[in-house]
């Protein structure tokens, strides 16, 4: 069986853990219980926090998903949500317009700055001193994890990751099927990833610890 | 009790999701059971690890094999190169390397910095043929790069794919731009925004 159905099939069959009734739960926030403003923090936090996260960045995350609460508790309770078994999807709903709000934002907000003092270079997207540093050395550790993975495993990667050629095309190039391309990439990735984290612990070792694991012994 | 989207991501979804490449209802599935599945958001996160770190160090490895490897030129060709030179150099000096004069496009340097802006530095003129140059330093080495202006109200004006050479993007307005002001955007090929740059075109 592929690595990668094995996968599938143990993700597909897991289900997830116990989720609240949601509505019970809305019922509460419409009533201003804080038991429910506090399982739906519960509930949902972490998930708000990471997509906010993904979209936005980590700049003034706590305050965002602090907004995107109590307009979800506010339009609770105002009974903008017909349906409480769609919580989940009305939340989402929520956490899109929060990002899509800040983007136009920010846009407007350079707009302004161009017209009140405008010049060739207006916005660095790159990093700070140290956030390069950061940058250049995992770039580093990167390409040291791909020039230990076998040629084939490290040129699909690169075609599927850095290219960004679908699956058709790395096949017939490659002279592979389908199912072999889904195991080899599935084993390069898990290569890669078991590689780079060897790496990685192995930089965070002590120098004098590092020496004495590598010393072999002598028959 | 009611249970919604009771099953995990598979590992294809993630990773399309992880490429920007899921769509309609199977993305609207995937990020609702995102908001509550701690899980799922690990595995999309070591997902997006392998994808950066894959981009990351494929980029560099694709540079380093694009470096062009000086040898020194057999020595019947490197006279031969000396006197083409030395031949361009003269037929130079005795013309006065006179400018060109007529519409030549205006080299445009756009570049990242922090501090005040230089007030002297040159602003094209509308109409004027303009080969704008992008300055990259600091951004991810990829293959390839999508190019974006945009006029003030962010209405895209041109569009076009580019490879990077000396780290630096270049990119040729046959017919310039008409006065006001643009934004330049930088994106990766996936359509992340790497860079914005602001660019004023005067009458």
């Amino acid at each position: 069986m592929m690595a990668n159905e094995l996968a599938d099939e143990t993700a597909e069959d897991r289900p997830i853990s116990a989720q609240p009734c949601w509505a019970d739960l809305v019922e509460k926030i419409k009533l201003n219980n804080p038991d429910g403003m506090e399982e739906l923090y519960r509930v949902f936090s972490r998930g708000v926090r990471f997509y906010l996260c993904r979209q936005l960045g980590p700049q003034d995350l706590d305050d965002r998903v602090h907004d995107t609460f109590i307009t979800v508790a506010q339009a609770i309770q105002r009974g903008e949500l017909r349906e409480p078994d769609r919580l989940m999807g009305y939340v989402r709903t929520i956490v899109r317009r929060q990002v899509a709000a800040q983007i136009e934002d920010k846009v407007q907000s350079r707009k302004q700055a161009f017209d009140l003092d405008w010049g060739l270079a207006v916005r660095d997207g790159g990093h700070n001193p140290e956030q390069a540093a950061i940058q250049q050395e995992n770039q580093q550790i990167a390409v040291k994890v791909l020039k230990s993975i076998a040629p084939r495993d490290r040129e699909i990667l690169i075609r599927f990751y850095l290219w960004e050629q679908p699956a058709e095309q790395i096949c017939t190039e490659m002279g592979l099927t389908n199912t072999q391309f889904r195991l080899l990439k599935s084993r390069a990735k898990a290569r890669f990833g078991e590689l780079g984290k060897r790496k990685v612990t192995r930089r965070l070792v002590p120098f004098s610890e590092r020496n004495w694991r590598e010393i072999p012994l002598k028959k | 009790m009611q249970r919604a989207n009771e099953h995990h991501a598979t590992d294809d979804v993630l990773e399309l999701y992880a490429m920007n490449r899921l769509s309609g209802p199977e993305l609207d599935r995937l990020e609702e059971h995102l908001l509550i599945c701690q899980s799922c958001q690990d595995r999309l996160a070591a997902e997006e690890s392998i994808r950066d770190g894959v981009r990351a160090g494929g980029a560099a490895l694709e540079d380093m094999r694009e470096q062009p490897r000086w040898r020194w030129p057999k020595l019947g060709w490197g006279l031969g190169l000396a006197a083409a030179a030395m031949l361009v150099l003269a037929i130079g000096f005795e013309s006065g390397l006179r400018p060109t004069v007529g519409t030549a496009p205006a080299e445009i340097l756009l570049a990242a910095s922090r501090g005040g802006e230089d007030a002297a530095a040159a602003v094209p003129k509308a109409g004027q043929p303009l080969a704008v140059i992008l300055d990259l330093q600091g951004l991810p080495q990829l293959p390839e790069y999508k190019l974006e202006v945009v006029d003030a109200g962010g209405k895209p004006v041109v569009r076009s794919n580019h490879v990077s050479q000396n780290n630096q993007l270049r990119a040729s307005l046959e017919k310039g731009l008409q006065a006001g002001a643009y934004f330049v955007r930088v994106y990766a090929v996936s359509g992340e925004l790497l860079r914005e740059y602001a660019l004023r075109v005067r009458d």
